[in-house]
């Protein structure tokens, strides 16, 4: 304590137990330990700058103690999993907007800047971000340097690993290294050269999760943002809503299978016309809708709802009339091409024309009769929304769309609904058409646990995600609720992900979005080129001492000494490996 | 039953913080500006996670679950350094349905029950044990009425004009005071009063966490109001209109009452043309929402039910569960008082409405003695003010006028209450 104080002084380092413990709760921790608590840190220390991040880390390297820092720290990847021997390193006070770059489209950021913060201001200047599927509330540089980076805007705007540019970077041993443009020219503007590029050794495809050091700057790509540059909500708390600016569309669009899904993600991506695109299950959109449980239930019977199944959010924000009619036009000429339907904002005969078609590829799946059953829900919900927005409440829905998928506000108002909390499986970075596949492989595997009573019934498929970079890859994870209080949930609810985890390998499904950390190491690893070898020895190289917490990387004395959570879960591996059984022939 | 629920009895709700960091910022859909992006003052000060609305809740788990035997005096600063503005609260349950400020004054009376007072608190209690009221101020509560020519009488009127322990004891108050006595008279609105015999409604009690002492109060109040005859009270400060609203309703069942604030009804005479505002002020005026007045005023509503859960996990509440999110606060009758002002252009803060930035007032953290905490979020509400356009702050609150108050020198921008400032008007 001491030590720290002196590098932040005194007022930024506490040990009291109960402050730590804030530290400790954490989102999913019941993964890992079987409670909601991760371990107690040693301390937390909150520096100023980056010197003060590196002494910090320079303390922790000369005392033989571990250190992890997270930005702003949501998931249990961020807190330590030993007892009483890491110091958590909370970097809230870095949270400087260094600067945006409008001309180069680039932004300097500390880690405590969020989405949602540098959104905000970059469309001021006609510049958007790519913000994660965690929400706007999280850390951009937190998912550029170290952790994933799924998200709604991914087709136009990528994936975190791809824009992420220069960064500083505090090494384990307490160095202070730049990357990237940044370190010859003390410029950001590329995350690459001269020389050899470190994007791969610095993180890789998952990011280290706090494993190897600190970064406590770094620069991200922006992307051009034709919409408004400020922003207008209207309405009151839970319905703030944005109305769907000129030239741009926010709807959803309808086919009536899985294959049918996975060619039209081809088309869409092709035809480079989405700003933001995002597959939801019925379920997930049903939740967003509402603002209680309660309603929810009595909305999920509708069976209109609840057998939308293959369909699509999505937003187009055009750079102007030509370009807006021509995005819809090739929509609506794709989307024709599948007999499927499509939700578009305002009105109209052409509304009117692309809702029976909505309404045709649903009764594919259900049979009309369904949807006559729906009728009276269908009203209700609509007149729910004329009372509580007035005359425009029939286009509340493309006003929440935009809201939703634009300022990815509403992450937390979808999946945390139904019992508390979630947690995801599959996922990989791939093929749009094996990402579909998984997505079936995984509504199976998750039909037990709903059997089961462990996870939420939402029906078996839950799956979301979209395409990257224009279609070149792409992801969908299964995800699944839960009450993070219920004991058998938290026994239970990681034998879901390990089952996934199998099914990967067994089918071929990519290495799934929770394959971090060496428990799924030993199931990945192997059949993937043995690629924890490399990273082992990247962590031996850049931490000789061990000191940066690296329980979600790669962490080498788990090899020589597992600790009881690992050999747990290398048994449940075992034990699963013998239960899940796919049926092959879907 | 009527009661205050303890920690155990919100654990089924506040045990589903996910630590998702929702409680530090306004709803992401009403965002404006990055640098006044915060919505709560503690987290903003202290940055430690322990200093927001989710961290609280995680310490109280941590005294439910036995991880800790004690509150440490550490942790106890912790647990006040807040100013109870219930901005966490609303930015929470924009997404959920989670208890965050109810978790926030139930740990604080866990807190004084295991921990006891702050030396600053324990002064407060000890003075509303000795004379009825938290103020330092000498003096008794009817001392003012000499003042306006007015005697305590009730005499069959059926408004009771509750003044409150600021408005009745602070002298640098008295004027706005007699200014909404002089308006309310010019709009004929007849108001009988309570002078010495109006008790404290003891809010700084509960804000201490002593639930015995504000019962105390809350059933005096009652009483008083009962025994008055009065159908409406009408509340000069905000911070009593939030108690009689908000809190009271858990101690005792006072639904045969209707309890408004005095800028509701100075609004109300002047929509009826009562009371004419004449001289014109031209300015840009932002109008500052005080915690108390807007999201923190919404009726208290009983629920009485249990947690169910269908499709395997999903939690519903039998019977359904209201959910107040801070949206049916007193809003838009200030803002009307302001634009009736010939003259004036009324702006908004970034943080408006139900997510409003606090003044830094509330919470009884000033007295606990976190006065650079106070002081600094006064402060950056001021700045707000400036990065606004603001020519003037008005509010209608006390407390939000003195803390605002002393920032508004720093900023070069005035802070005036819209009582004061209808009154300029008005006199011409």
């Amino acid at each position: 304590m001491a030590e720290l104080s002196e590098v932040v002084g005194a007022r930024w380092v506490k040990d009291d137990p109960q402050i730590l413990d804030t530290y400790t709760w954490q989102y999913i921790a019941e993964l890992t330990t079987g409670t909601n608590y991760m371990e107690r840190p040693l301390a937390v220390v909150l520096p100023a700058n980056t010197e003060e991040v590196a002494e910090v880390v320079r303390v922790c390297n000369r005392i033989g103690c571990q250190y992890k820092a997270f930005s702003t720290g949501f998931g249990m990847w961020g807190a330590p999993t030993k007892p009483d021997f890491v110091v958590q390193i909370d970097l809230r006070r870095l949270d400087r907007l260094i600067k945006i770059d409008r001309k180069n489209m680039y932004a300097v950021i500390e880690p405590y800047v969020t989405g949602n913060q540098l959104q905000t201001e970059a469309m001021k200047v006609g510049l958007n971000t790519h913000i994660t599927g965690a929400g706007g509330q999280t850390s951009i540089l937190a998912s550029a340097t170290s952790v994933m980076g799924q998200g709604m805007d991914g087709i136009s705007m990528g994936f975190s690993d791809r824009n992420v540019l220069g960064v500083e970077w505090v090494l384990p041993d307490g160095t202070i290294a730049q990357l990237g443009s940044f370190e010859a020219s003390g410029e950001y503007f590329s995350g690459d050269g001269p020389g050899f590029s470190l994007r791969g050794v610095m993180r890789g495809f998952a990011g280290t999760f706090g494993g190897l050091g600190v970064f406590t700057k770094c620069a991200v790509k922006l992307y051009p943002w034709y919409g408004p540059k400020k922003v207008i909500p209207e309405g009151i708390s839970p319905d703030y809503f944005t109305k769907v600016p000129e030239n741009a569309e926010a709807g959803m669009l309808a086919v009536h299978n899985w294959q049918e899904m996975a060619d039209l993600g081809y088309r869409l991506s092709e035809a480079e016309i989405m700003d933001f695109v995002c597959r939801n299950a019925p379920c997930l959109i049903s939740a967003v809708m509402v603002t209680d449980n309660n309603v929810f239930e009595r909305l999920y019977k509708i069976p209109f709802l609840k057998n939308m199944q293959f369909s699509m959010l999505f937003v187009i924000v055009a750079q102007d009339r030509e370009d807006y009619n021509y995005r819809i036009k090739t929509l609506k000429r794709i989307v024709g091409e599948f007999g499927g339907g499509l939700m578009l904002s305002g009105g109209g005969p052409s509304k009117a024309y692309w809702m029976l078609k909505t309404l045709r590829c649903v009764a594919k799946k259900t049979g009309y009769a369904a949807i006559l059953k729906s009728l009276p829900g269908l009203v209700s919900m609509t007149w729910g929304f004329v009372r509580r927005f007035g005359p425009n409440g029939v286009d509340y829905l493309s006003a929440l769309g935009y809201e939703a998928m634009v300022r990815s506000g509403m992450n937390m108002r979808g999946i945390f609904r139904f019992g508390g909390t979630f947690h995801t499986a599959l996922g990989a970075l791939i093929a749009w058409d094996t990402a579909v596949r998984g997505a079936q492989i995984g509504e199976q595997i998750k039909r037990k646990y709903i059997d089961d009573g462990v996870l939420f019934d939402d029906g078996g498929d839950n799956a979301w995600g979209g395409f990257y970079e224009g279609g070149a890859f792409s992801h969908l994870e299964e995800v699944a609720a839960y009450d993070p209080t219920d004991k058998y949930c938290q026994e239970h609810a990681n034998d879901y992900c390990i089952d996934c985890n199998l099914a990967c390998i067994d089918y071929h499904l990519g290495d799934n979005i929770n394959a971090f950390g060496p428990p799924n190491h030993l199931m990945f690893s192997p059949a993937c080129w043995n690629y924890d070898n490399w990273q082992q020895k990247i962590k031996s190289a850049l931490d000789p001492n061990n000191a940066s917490d690296a329980s979600f990387y790669t962490d080498p004395e788990f090899e020589k000494n597992p600790p009881p959570r690992v050999v747990e879960t290398t048994n449940r591996v075992k034990r699963n490996r013998a239960k899940v059984v796919i049926n092959r022939g879907h | 039953m009527l009661r205050h629920r303890t920690i155990q009895d919100l654990l089924v709700f506040n045990a589903k913080c996910v630590r998702c960091s929702l409680c530090k910022f306004p709803p992401l859909a009403v965002v404006e500006s990055k640098e006044f992006s915060d919505i709560c003052p503690s987290i903003r000060e202290y940055k430690f996670h322990s200093h927001s609305g989710g961290g609280r809740l995680i310490m109280t788990m941590s005294l439910i679950n036995n991880r800790v035997d004690t509150i440490t005096d550490e942790a106890r600063d912790a647990i006040f350094q807040c100013t109870l503005c219930g901005g966490c609260d609303m930015a929470c349950k924009f997404s959920t349905d989670i208890e965050v400020l109810e978790g926030l004054y139930a740990l604080r009376a866990e807190s004084f029950r295991r921990a006891g007072p702050l030396p600053g608190h324990k002064r407060v209690l000890d003075r509303i044990k000795e004379v009825g009221h938290p103020m330092f101020e000498n003096g008794a509560k009817g001392d003012w009425l000499k003042e306006a020519g007015l005697s305590p009488a009730m005499n069959g009127k059926s408004n009771l004009l509750f003044i409150g322990d600021r408005y009745a004891l602070l002298k640098e108050r008295r004027q706005t005071l007699l200014n909404l006595v002089e308006l309310l008279r010019i709009g004929g609105v007849e108001f009988g009063l309570l002078g010495d015999e109006e008790p404290s409604t003891g809010r700084q009690a509960l804000d201490i966490g002593d639930q015995d002492l504000f019962d105390k109060q809350a059933l005096e109040v009652a009483k008083a109001i009962k025994n008055s005859g009065a159908k409406t009270v009408i509340c000069s400060d905000a911070l009593d209109f939030n108690a009689i609203r908000a809190h009271i309703p858990k101690v005792i069942d006072i639904s045969g009452i209707r309890v408004v604030h005095a800028v509701e009804v100075l609004d109300e005479i002047i929509r009826k043309g009562k009371l004419r505002p004449r001289k014109r002020l031209t300015a840009r005026v932002a109008y500052h929402d005080p915690c108390s007045l807007g999201r923190l005023s919404e009726p208290f509503r009983y629920w009485e039910g249990e947690k169910k859960k269908v499709l395997q996990q999903l939690v519903i509440y039998d019977p359904p569960r209201p959910v107040n999110r801070g949206t049916k606060g007193c809003y838009e009758p200030p803002r009307r008082i302001i634009n009736s002002i010939p003259g004036v252009e009324q702006i908004e803060f970034y943080r408006k409405r139900e997510h409003a930035f606090c003044c830094g007032g509330e919470g009884m953290a000033y007295t606990a003695g976190f006065e650079e905490f106070v002081n600094n979020t006064a402060l950056h509400r001021m700045e707000e003010a400036k990065a606004v356009g603001a020519e003037l702050v008005a509010t209608a609150c006390p407390n939000c006028d003195t803390n605002l108050g002393y920032a508004a020198g720093q900023v070069g921008i005035p802070v005036k209450n819209v009582i004061d400032l209808l009154a300029e008007s008005v006199r011409g």
